[in-house]
């Protein structure tokens, strides 16, 4: 039997693929059935009835979204009664259709206006006046509906509830007044709200950003990359006169499959923030004082000269590199290495110590198969959303997913929550690895430890290990997705993995780590990193630099002498709060090259005005290795520079050039990433503690004497990640700070019983001499024994309290209300 | 050769006493056709609203590429035309403009309306891009807002209010 089917569309042959669905048999040949309800990505549903063909021997035209093709089918899409039926569909879409296309968004690249050009009838025959609804509804963060414009496709619901799966936006009501709403007193507030917009084949579902911005066809159009997060989504920037009106996704079936996240989508209004740093900035006494290109380079270099003439090239670290393209992190490493000559510079800004792994490579697409997919303390959603659309998909689908962790993900699909502290982690997975490997377990359940469950009464390990155990004992295709933050935990992964594969050898199992910038990957591959040079070659012996934490430490004991940050707010991403301080206010020399006068930028000697993305050609690796290519959209604009042309002109100032032509650091870079390249990906850095992962960074981050208060309660603070959190990004961006998320305190419902506390009451958090106070919101989500605070939220910094990792045991006290005042 | 010199004499008295086609121009002005197309307008509707919503139709359908138009939405408090949408910037530059009325032809709402005036010289480049303050006709026109066409825009309205409310008031 074969795969295809032969059938005759229009009197023409056409060969399909079996199973296929009759609108994209007919595309195959060239031949267009027009469609509202119908998308690829999408199940059929043919409710719109616009796709009506005539196929031989069926009584009645059939719709052809839903019609799979056979063999020897004979279609005519063209006959005259299809013209009429077509004709008669358009009518009634347009019965109730305002026809506002002046004043609607969509207009001009609308497939309403496209069809009823094509196929519609010229004139109505309406003499009652429309309907009448309601418009300009505000649907979410992003969205904008108009009721009145909405031809029921169901387009939007499903996307919401085969793709996201979520199931927060359905058709209300009945008939003629059925409209596109949410539950009662929910708004629409995915972070996948966006993809919707280009779904809508009419004006109902508008962007709040690019509302009223312009048309289609004054929009000059950009291939590019995302780089909000390590995924790599493929985007499309639109832009008018020069400043840009909007982003689209670019389908790329192997990376995004199409869609976008909210925060890629929306959050791009900050390129042209009033806010940026467009001059360079020198610091005379307490302000800053704009100076040209070249006094402030001359400055960096006189005052780097003297720091390596009288303490050594090692007075000077450089921290920063996953924001930038592989070229840039290239030419940065040698700035440090070859015209400064220190070993000092990392890329990892926010704690991450593992960005890749050689050992088992992890594809994207490896989602799709999985039969187990299994979280290592990591949020997808918030680190890699659109990767998590694959992992829903999967859950849907029927695969096993477990997350472990100490925050719960969230998730509406099918999965298996198992609360393991983080201290516990690595200890949790070893011993499911030993009772993977030893194949049985059933009688041996009862000797499990418990390491792994929180302090006090609460979900214990057992349970979760035990699931994890089957799970991964009848997996034929696993998939670990992993936040990295710790070796210890990456190491007893590996054993987990190494007993699995033993058990079977046609297993296939991959890990993926989403990096905690979107090219950490790139950086880590170009050497940016004190233990490896390019290519991941490790370092001589005793040779490696100090990594971020080494430096902070370094920098707050006055051992180091100079600092220079490259798009890194370490006061708002490195866990170490009080050592970020420490060190940044003892260093006596500080540059900071940045988009924006960040707090970290703020305290800084000299501040360069860095170009945002757009402005920028090079290539980028994603969490998985794909290299992809960007092209320069758009000028660097005002007074600033690529980080790129930054470091080249640095170098030239300490009387260095780095490379002989513009071409000459780009060849570089091809051949690195083409002989790390396997199998189309880059290959990964090997796991600390492996065989040639280099010499390891000495060890930071000292546990703090705390000043344990007699009246508070001990809890396990947890700093989870956000979408919409962090970054200059979201805090310039006139969209985009609204929805930033505000700093809290989330408790258990248990806990803030015991404690005393109710939704809103002030709660001190304080770790040895640091407090914090945040207001407190309960919820069940919140893994008893634990306190959870969102990461880069608006308010009081919550890393003041962590030393060096993103959990650490806090006091918590309920403060009295004349405390606060 | 005096026949000659007779025979042009003889025009010259002849047109002598017809009617005289000179104009003393700047004193006098010439009587312009009643389709003539001359600087744009920008309307206005009996109640001050402007006609304009700043679909940018007359943006596409000009030839010359003369015509910018940047839409905005309306403030609900003080809206400047009818419905959400109106142009917060709307420019011609007269000297690339052709005077061809493709402009006028495509607007949607009869906003734009190539006057009779002409006299559109002046000295610098930058003079000729007219503006809206130039553009939006300052009085108002007898054009009336079209019934059901544009619903009075109050701003984003909540997903989940109380619909009944509408009825009621």
């Amino acid at each position: 039997m074969s795969d295809t089917v032969t059938l005759t569309i229009n009197g023409r042959a056409v060969q399909a693929p079996k199973g296929m669905g009759l609108v994209e048999a007919a595309a195959l040949a060239g031949i267009e059935i027009p469609v509202f309800c119908h998308h690829r990505k999408l199940k059929p549903v043919g409710v719109c009835r616009m796709c009506l063909v005539e196929v031989e021997g069926q009584r009645k035209p059939v719709p052809a979204c839903t019609t799979q093709v056979a063999d020897g089918m004979v279609v005519r899409t063209e006959s005259d009664l299809i013209r009429h039926l077509r004709q008669g569909v358009l009518e009634f879409l347009l019965l109730n259709h305002p026809l506002d296309c002046p004043v609607c968004d969509k207009g001009g690249e609308c497939p309403l206006q496209d069809n009823t050009f094509k196929y519609g009838p010229a004139t109505s025959r309406l003499s009652v006046p429309k309907m009448k609804k309601r418009k300009a509804v505000d649907l979410g963060n992003f969205i904008v509906l108009d009721e009145e414009r909405c031809i029921l496709c169901r387009r939007c619901t499903r996307f919401d509830a085969e793709v996201a799966c979520e199931g927060t936006l359905v058709v209300g009501q009945r008939a003629h007044e059925a409209l596109i709403t949410t539950a009662d007193g929910e708004t629409y507030d995915s972070y996948f709200s966006g993809n919707v917009i280009e779904l809508c084949p009419v004006g109902a579902l508008t962007s709040k950003a690019y509302r009223f911005k312009g048309r289609p066809w004054d929009l000059s159009r950009v291939p590019s990359v995302c780089t909000a997060c390590p995924v790599g989504c493929n985007i499309e920037l639109d832009f008018r006169f020069g400043e840009l009106a909007r982003v689209l996704s670019r389908e790329n079936p192997e990376v995004d499959n199409g869609w976008l996240c909210d925060r890629g989508r929306f959050n791009y209004r900050y390129v042209h923030s009033a806010d940026r740093v467009t001059q360079p900035l020198l610091r005379r006494g307490d302000t800053f004082v704009p100076v040209s290109w070249t006094e402030a380079l001359m400055e960096i270099a006189s005052r780097l000269r003297s720091v390596v003439r009288d303490h050594g090239p090692e007075a000077v670290g450089f921290i920063g590199g996953g924001r930038l393209t592989n070229e840039e992190a290239y030419t940065f490493q040698k700035l440090a290495r070859e015209a400064v000559g220190t070993p000092h510079i990392d890329h990892r800004v926010a704690g991450q110590k593992v960005t890749s792994w050689a050992g088992y490579p992890g594809r994207l697409d490896d989602i799709d198969g999985a039969d187990v997919v299994v979280l290592v303390d990591v949020l997808p959603a918030e680190q890699m959303p659109v990767a998590d659309l694959r992992i829903r998909r999967a859950a849907q689908r029927g695969a096993a997913l477990l997350a472990l962790g100490p925050a719960a993900p969230g998730y509406r699909v099918p999965h298996t929550f198992i609360p393991v502290m983080p201290a516990g982690l690595a200890r949790f997975l070893e011993e499911a690895a030993s009772l993977v490997a030893e194949g049985e377990g059933q009688g041996r359940t009862g000797e499990l430890s418990t390491t792994g469950a929180p302090a006090g009464p609460g979900p214990a390990g057992v349970d979760g290990q035990e699931a994890l155990v089957r799970a991964l004992r009848s997996a034929r295709r696993v998939v670990a997705i992993w936040g990295g933050t710790d070796a210890a935990v990456g190491r007893a992964l590996e054993r987990l993995l190494n007993a699995c594969r033993r058990t079977g050898d046609d297993r296939r199992l991959s890990v993926l780590i989403p990096g905690e910038q979107a090219n950490s990957r790139g950086a880590e591959a170009m050497g940016v990193r004190p233990d490896r040079l390019p290519g991941h070659r490790p370092v001589e012996a005793g040779a490696a630099g100090l990594d971020t934490a080494g430096m902070l430490q370094a920098a707050a004991q006055g051992r180091l002498h100079a600092l220079y940050l490259v798009g890194a707010n370490l006061q708002e991403t490195y866990p170490d709060g009080r050592l970020v301080r420490e060190a940044l206010s003892r260093v006596p020399f500080l540059v900071v090259q940045d988009l924006f006068l960040t707090e970290t930028a703020r305290q800084a000697d000299v501040v360069l005005p860095a170009a945002p993305f757009a402005a920028k050609s090079g290539t980028y690796v994603n969490l998985e290795g794909r290299v992809q290519e960007v092209q320069e959209a758009q000028a660097a604009g005002e007074n600033s520079r690529t980080d790129g042309d930054i470091f080249r002109a640095l170098a030239e100032a300490l009387g260095r050039r780095l490379d002989r032509s513009s071409h000459e650091i780009r060849w570089e870079v091809q051949h690195l990433l083409e002989e790390l390249t396997v199998d189309g990906f880059v290959t990964g850095a090997a796991l600390p503690g492996e065989a040639g992962a280099g010499a390891p960074a000495p060890a930071a981050g000292t546990a703090r004497g705390d000043g344990n208060r007699a009246d508070g309660r001990r809890l396990e603070l947890v700093a989870v990640s956000r979408l919409y959190g962090g970054g200059g990004t979201a805090r310039f961006d006139p969209a985009f700070s609204a929805v930033r998320p505000r700093a809290e305190a989330i408790f258990h419902p248990d806990d803030a019983a015991e404690l005393g506390i109710a939704a809103g009451d002030p709660v001190e958090l304080s770790s040895g001499p640091e407090a914090v106070t945040l207001p407190a919101r309960i919820s069940p989500q919140v893994v008893k024994g634990t306190v959870q605070v969102p990461r880069g939220a608006e308010g009081p910094a919550v890393n003041m309290l962590l030393t060096g990792g993103w959990h650490a045991p806090v006091t918590v006290r309920r403060r009295v209300l004349e405390e606060v005042g | 050769m005096l026949r000659a010199l007779a025979k042009g004499m003889g025009t010259t008295l002849r047109m002598l006493f017809r009617k005289k086609q000179t104009l003393k121009y700047p004193f006098v002005k010439k009587e312009r056709a009643q389709r003539f197309r001359g600087r744009h307008e920008l309307r206005r509707y009996e109640n001050g609203l402007e006609m304009c919503i700043g679909c940018e139709l007359c943006q596409v359908a000009c030839p010359a590429a003369a015509i910018t138009v940047m839409p905005a939405q309306n403030d609900p408090e003080n809206p400047n035309s009818p419905g959400e949408r109106y142009a917060y910037k709307y420019e011609i530059d007269m000297l690339r403009c052709i005077f061809c009325g493709l402009c006028e032809e495509a607007c949607p709402t009869e906003a734009l309306h190539l006057t009779r005036e002409f006299e559109l010289a002046d000295f610098t480049r930058e003079s000729h891009i007219y503006g809206r303050d130039r553009l939006v006709n300052r009085h108002t026109s007898p054009f009336r807002v079209p019934e059901n066409v544009y619903p009075p825009f109050h701003g984003l309205r909540p997903m989940h209010e109380d619909r009944g409310e509408e009825t009621r008031a």
